[in-house]
């Protein structure tokens, strides 16, 4: 879980699944408490590109990417 | 002899124009009303409607100790009233390390307290009261203020609706505590 931006995913080639609040407040937190827990589903999409840790002039993500289940 | 009430209107619209153009605001144009105060300011009056400065302290008039010591030896004054009437500043604006944010009715004294400073100089201008509520990480008033995620998580989110709800909760807070700008 990403509790600030969302670029240490590019360190963190492994990891099947990634869940970016966007910030460490007690509002991001509860948010993610929800989605964790089931009570709301995953719908937002990066507003900004991930890029690569090995070559930072690729993109990893793209703005846009989400995945929602 | 105008009520109290346009008078203060009157000089919220010269604020207005002065900071945004005439194209921004929107009550009836006076030029000559602008040129008149205007011209009438000193060069350190027009400077000082160019700054907007921190103060310690939770009080515009009687902040505790510490933070007359810390203004006397930062900026040379004691209070924010001190500063207004001292250096004639355009606005003011808090954080919570100056001691300004600490709950909604100190809050709205303190910038009553700023307003009366301001109004009560020799042009009568209201001053800019100003802070940075960006949200998430960054938000100078704390609760029961309404709080929000920060803007990169409402850029996720996608929706201009949301961003405008956001800013329109946000600013109807700020206002019921005398902050005009963030």
């Amino acid at each position: 879980m990403a509790i600030r931006n969302p670029y240490d995913v590019a360190q963190l080639p492994s990891v099947p699944a990634y869940l970016a609040t966007y910030s460490w407040t007690d509002v991001e937190l509860r948010a993610a408490a929800r989605v964790i827990a089931g009570k709301v589903g995953p719908r937002g999409r990066l507003p900004v590109a991930v890029r690569r840790a090995d070559d930072p002039t690729r993109v990893l993500y793209s703005i846009g990417f989400g995945l929602s289940y | 002899m105008p009520s109290r009430r346009t008078v203060i209107t009157a000089a919220a619209g010269v604020t207005a124009a002065l900071a945004l153009g005439p194209h921004a605001y929107a009550g009836t144009p006076d030029d000559k009303k602008l040129r008149t105060l205007v011209s009438r300011m000193t060069l350190e009056e027009k400077v000082g409607q160019l700054f907007v400065m921190r103060v310690h302290g939770a009080s515009a008039t009687a902040p505790d100790q510490a933070d007359i010591d810390a203004n006397l030896k930062e900026i040379g004054v004691r209070t924010a009233a001190e500063l207004i009437a001292r250096y004639r500043v355009g606005g003011i604006i808090y954080f919570g390390w100056a001691n300004n944010t600490k709950d909604p009715h100190q809050i709205a004294a303190l910038s009553n307290g700023i307003q009366q400073a301001s109004l009560g100089g020799p042009r009568g201008l209201p001053a800019l009261i100003t802070t940075d509520q960006e949200h998430g990480i960054v938000c100078r008033v704390g609760a029961p203020a309404t709080l929000f995620p920060g803007a990169m998580a409402i850029g996720a989110g996608g929706s201009r609706e949301d961003a405008r709800t956001l800013g329109r909760i946000s600013g109807a807070g700020l206002r019921a505590i005398g902050i005009n700008q963030d």
